[in-house]
Formats: structure tokens, sequence, C-alpha cells
């Protein structure tokens, strides 16, 4: 790794650009030209979000209040979990533990900085951790392989069965850093009451498990609290949800991003209901008005990712949906299966619901909305099982009135690439165009942007889009 | 499998299975421990060779067989170890055969014990013969830790090997595993970092999945492992 990359731990070098980042979005517009004279390289990252209005700035303040409570996590005696996209982070906030979600943290180095997490990710494999395993947990975790992020106490995870990959990140880093870990099995079905049992019992040992190294005891009355702030914030969704379905699209493409980022590093607290609630506002305005989300307020296609977006510098992938008039239908990251959402009535046990009625209820609950994050739902069996990776894509597609599906991944991702191929071949029978993007999402070494953004020019031409 | 395949799969079927599954676990044992002494009747090719075709042979004729070989290892006065290098294999699926060839063909070194999924890392999973077959068989395969795949058990992995490293005296590991394998790829870094900490020399060789396909390579990276530790 570079020396100078070594000066500064990761987490500290985000904190320390998203916290003047989120004060500047308070000021006005001359303050904020003139600090851009200053910082011309992040011009590009700030300014799309503070375009989005409140919004942005409530996602920048939300980011920035993360970084802060993990390097004060310590201090305040908080134990730090290293944990997944595909594992709410609910649990860990009712038992005062704060959450390093890996992949999000990846992502915002890919957004923030040219160089993205290249040191990093280079780092992991100099530590041994193999080149063809998935970047989005590379990336920030050769930060902490090196030594630097804030120290690690714990890890947690629930992708073994359903993400090999992905898992073994966790268990390398553990051994690693000889550091206690603990994994959720997941059966490879979803909705029947022997996996709902088989969940619980899980979930009920990972408690103890994060109970033994927190130190503390599950407090009823905090998870009621967090499970109370999780119902608003499926409420929420659920809204965005429904709006998005209108004709035109009334939510600009970045709400999915700032969506599923609060959800995997905010669910339960009250900074990511902030967040939605301005997300609702605005979309509101937008659906009375009968106006597009969009910034040339012309919707041109919608456009569903059947998996990830792509993280590169200042936010250019959604910009680039942005300046070719494409609404940005969701992604596997952005759904949240709560029962009350618009596109579960096609796939059967799916949905999870919030009860708070006792401590059976509220760990039942938050056990069953685990198991419905992103990957762990929709592909933890093969992907043309019933009711999940390529029945739910079709079910999206249909409710959200999809012109196209795109899919994004890394390289490796053997989840999906192992059966896109053939998944690709089918959507595209039920009518919908499809591209494989062969970029790697957290690594624009893999394919650059350039190459990248001619592939979608290429795609959206060639198959009569636009 | 009843449904789908129109058969019928008893208890006694299960029980009748696992005995005999276990039979050759414990001949595969025996074939370790002779590969352990200082004096090998058995080159690790041979020995390898022996182990791979448990996975495709009727089970009766390759206990037979196996049975068989063993036999003729205890009258043998042979000694291919003399004067070599005493190596293990570890690491991801393998049913190469020619790899083990090229690591001995120079007559520098023998392969005396492995931990491969394709070898005898199997005859360390025997499954209970008493309980109820399908439970002993979910436990077997569930609740063993000699796979990677098996996660948070780095430490009794690396616990099993360290005991056959000292076991078959060996003197320096190669550990390979196919590209695409992150399981046995990073959980090799993990071995190699913890036994040349405790004077093991380690080679880690990532290799495509194939009769040696890239020959050459794998030729000069083990050439220069055995000058290492010569």
């Amino acid at each position: 790794m570079r020396p100078e990359i070594k000066e500064y731990n990761y987490d500290w070098m985000l904190w320390r650009i998203l916290d003047p980042a989120s004060r500047i979005a308070d000021g006005s517009l001359k303050e904020l030209d003139l600090a851009y004279r200053y910082v011309p390289y992040f011009k590009g990252v700030l300014d799309p979000l503070l375009r989005e209005g409140l919004p942005g700035r409530l996602f920048l303040k939300m980011i920035n209040t993360y970084f802060e409570n993990l390097h004060t996590a310590h201090a305040k005696g908080k134990k730090i979990a290293i944990t997944t996209f595909c594992f709410s982070p609910a649990i860990c906030y009712a038992l005062g533990v704060v959450p390093v979600t890996l992949e999000p943290l990846t992502a915002l180095g890919g957004l923030m900085w040219k160089r993205g997490t290249f040191d990093y990710l280079d780092y992991a494999c100099e530590m041994g951790f193999t080149e063809t395993s998935c970047s989005s947990q590379r990336g920030a975790l050769g930060a902490y392989l090196a030594g630097l992020g804030e120290e690690i106490d714990f890890l947690l995870c629930d992708t073994p069965g359903v993400c090999d990959t992905n898992a073994n990140a966790f268990a390398f880093a553990a051994a690693f850093l000889d550091k206690p870990f603990y994994q959720l099995n997941y059966p490879q079905t979803l909705g029947d009451n022997k996996t709902d049992n088989y969940h619980l019992a899980d979930y009920k040992e990972m408690i103890r498990f994060m109970e033994d190294q927190s130190g503390k005891k599950l407090d009823l009355d905090r998870l009621r609290q967090v499970l109370d702030e999780v119902d608003k914030q499926d409420e929420l969704i659920s809204d965005l949800e429904d709006m998005q379905r209108l004709i035109p699209n009334p939510l600009p493409p970045m709400y999915n991003l700032f969506n599923y980022v609060g959800r995997f590093l905010f669910a339960g607290m009250p900074e990511y209901t902030r967040l939605l609630k301005s997300m609702v506002d605005k979309a509101g305005e937008n659906a009375s008005a009968g106006r597009s989300g969009l910034r040339s307020g012309k919707e041109k296609r919608r456009l569903f990712l059947c998996y990830i977006d792509h993280y590169s510098l200042n936010w250019n992938f959604w910009q680039w949906l942005d300046d070719h008039g494409i609404a940005h239908m969701g992604s596997i990251l952005s759904r949240g299966f709560r029962d009350n959402v618009c596109y579960t009535e096609d796939l059967e046990g799916s949905t999870y619901s919030v009860d708070t009625s006792n401590i059976d209820t509220m760990i039942d609950s938050i056990a069953q909305m685990n198991a419905r994050l992103p990957m762990v739902r929709s592909i933890r069996g093969p992907y043309d099982q019933p009711n999940m990776w390529l029945d739910e894509s079709l079910v999206m597609a249909k409710v959200f009135q999809a012109d196209c599906i795109i899919y994004n991944g890394t390289p490796g991702c053997r989840n999906t690439w192992g059966m896109v191929k053939p998944f690709a071949k089918e959507i595209e029978k039920h009518g919908y165009p499809v591209h494989i993007m062969y970029s790697d999402a957290f690594d624009d070494r893999i394919e650059s942007w350039e190459a990248t953004r001619e592939r979608l020019d290429e795609f959206f031409k060639i198959r009569g889009l636009l | 499998m009843d449904d789908h395949f129109n058969v019928s799969i008893t208890r006694d079927n299960l029980v009748d299975s696992i005995k005999l599954y276990n039979k050759g676990r414990r001949l595969l044992k025996q074939l370790e421990d002779i590969r352990c002494r200082p004096e090998v009747g058995i080159t690790g090719t041979e020995a390898f060779a022996a182990a791979v075709a448990g996975t495709v042979m009727p089970r009766e004729e390759y206990t037979m067989h196996l049975n068989d070989l063993l036999e003729g290892l205890s009258q043998s006065k042979n000694n291919v170890a003399d004067g070599k290098k005493r190596l293990m294999t570890i690491g991801s699926i393998s049913d190469d055969i020619d790899l083990i060839q090229l690591i001995e063909e120079d007559t520098k070194a023998v392969v005396v014990s492995e931990n491969l999924c394709f070898g005898v890392r199997y005859e360390g999973n025997e499954i209970d013969e008493t309980d109820d077959p399908v439970k002993a068989l979910a436990e077997g395969y569930l609740g063993e830790s000699t796979c990677p795949r098996m996660y948070g058990k780095y430490k009794d992995r690396l616990a099993i090997l360290k005991e056959a490293i000292e076991q078959a005296g060996v003197e320096g590991v190669i550990m390979q595993n196919i590209r695409f394998c992150d399981l046995h790829g990073s959980e090799n870094s993990l071995f190699e970092r913890d036994l040349e900490a405790i004077g093991i020399p380690c080679l880690k060789l990532e290799r495509e999945y194939g009769p040696l396909v890239e020959k050459g390579r794998v030729r000069m990276r083990v050439d220069a492992f055995l000058e290492r530790i010569a």
C-alpha cells in the first residue's frame, strides 16, 4: 500500500470529508461557491447531492452522523461490529453496537475519490484475501485488515449458503484479525414454518452472542423503540415505492441510493426516518404536479436494475441516467418486502411484518425482517426457484412498468454471475431488453466508467430504447 | 430422492452404506499412517490416485481393491522417501493426479500427506453408525470442520494440519487452489501465515482446473520451492 494512504484511517478520511460537506450544505450559495474554489475536486461529489435539496442535505448529514458515531463509539463504551448489507443493523442499535457495513463503506470510497478504494482492494489481496473475491467487501475490508480503521470488536454475517463469497470475507477477517464471529445460516426456502422457526432460533442465538460481546443485555424498551422506528421507515419506503409506480416516476434516480444506504447503515434510527420523510415529501410534490423526478422533467425510459448500482466517482451512473431521461425503478437493494408494499402479491411468503406486542413477537419480527434483506431474500435458492430472483425481477419489472432491465455486479459475484446468462435469456423471453454490464461496481480499473458508459449508450441505442 | 428416482431409501440401506463408506475411511486412514512412516512404501502420486478412485468407483469394489493395496504395502520393503524432501499437499478440489506426479517426478520430493477435497481428507469424517442414519449423515457433513466452507472453524483446521505435519515429518507444504475458490484461496493464505511462523515452508499455488493446463508455470514454482527447502 502506498505510504501516504497509510497516514490516515480510511473511515476517518471519509468522515473528514463528510463532516465539512454536511456543514457546507447549510450555507448560502455564495458560501458554497467560495468553498468549491478550495475543494474543486469535490464539487462533482457534492453538487449532485445538493441539487436534490433537503433529501440530499439530510443524506449527507446522516452519513456524517454515522461516521461520528463510529469514531466516538469506543469512547462512549460501545462495541463496533463489522457486518454486511444483507444484514439489518437495527439489532445493533438495539444493543448499542455500532455497525461497520462494509459494502456501503466501499461504495462511498468509490463515489468520493478518483482513486476509489484501489489501495485497500489491493492490500486485502496482499494479506492473502483472494483477488477473485467480491470487491464490495474487499475495499473497506482492506482498510480494516491494514489497521486503517476503527478497532473492530466482532463480526456478524448472514450469507453462508446464500453467497459464500460474501460470507468468506467475514470468516477470513475474523481469522485474520482474531476476532469473534457469528454467522446466521439460512435454509434455501423462505416463508414456510420450518424456515421461519429456523430463522428465529438462529437469530436468538446470535442475540446471545451479541450480548456476550457487547456486555449488554437486550433492553426490550430499546428494541421496541428501534422497531417502532423501523415501522415508520417501512411505511415511508412503501409510500415511495407506491409513487415510483406512477408515470412519470416522481423520484429522482439518486433516491434509490439514499434509500438503501440509509437502511444498511441506520435502520431503526431517526436519522434515516428524517431522510425518508423528506424524500416522500419531495416525491409527493412532484407526483401532485405530475412531474418526473428527473432534472429534465421528461421521462423517456424506465429502468429496473435487477442487481446493484455502479459506484463510480461523482455519482456518474445516476448522473448518466438523469442526463438521458431514464427513471430508476429500483434495484435488489432498494426493495423492503414489508407486508404493506405493492409488489409482493405474486411473491408468496416474501414479506415480513412488525409486531411489538411482546419480546417474542419483536424478536420474531426482526429475525424475519433480517431474512428479507437483499440477496438473502432473493437469491437464497436457485435463481429460478419459485419467488426467487427470476420471479422477483419479473414481478418488479411488471409492477414498476420497466422498459428494460440491467444487470450490474462485480466479477467476484459468483452468486449472480453463475446464472446471469440463463437468467437474462428468461427475462428477454418476457419482452424486456436486458443488458449485462461487465464492469465492477466498486472498482473502475476492471472497466473504466467511460467504457461502461459507452456500453450503456450502445445498449439503449441498439435496442431502440433511446 | 425417493420420489425423483423412484427408489426406496430405507434405514437399513443407509446404515449399510454408512458402514461400507466408514470401512473405506478407515482403510484410507491406514494408508495415511503408512505414508507417515520414515520409510514410505508408496508415492504420493499412487496414494492420491487410490484416494481419487474412491470418488468414482462402485464402493464395494473400491474397498476390496483398497484392502488389497494395503495388504501389499504392509509386506513391501520399498522406501520411496529415501533422500527426498517430505511434502504435504493441501487445498481445494483436485482430481489431477498429474499435479502430484509433477511434484514428485524430479525425484527430489515425495508427497507423504495431504488434505485435499478429493483426497484422504475424507477419512477424518467418519459417520456415527449407531445413531439415526439421517441425523448421523447430517451431523457428519454439516458438523465437521474439515472444509473451509464451514466458517469460523479455522483454528480447528489449522490444528488438524499441524498434527498431520508433525506425524508425517513434513518439511514443506504445497497449498493449491483452483482459481475462484475463494474459500481455500484465502484460507491457504492464513495457513501460510501461521505455518511459516512456526518454521514450516509453504508454497501457495493458485491454478486453473484441468489436467495441468499450466504445467510449465507450476513446475517452475515447485522447483523453486524445492530449492528453498533443499
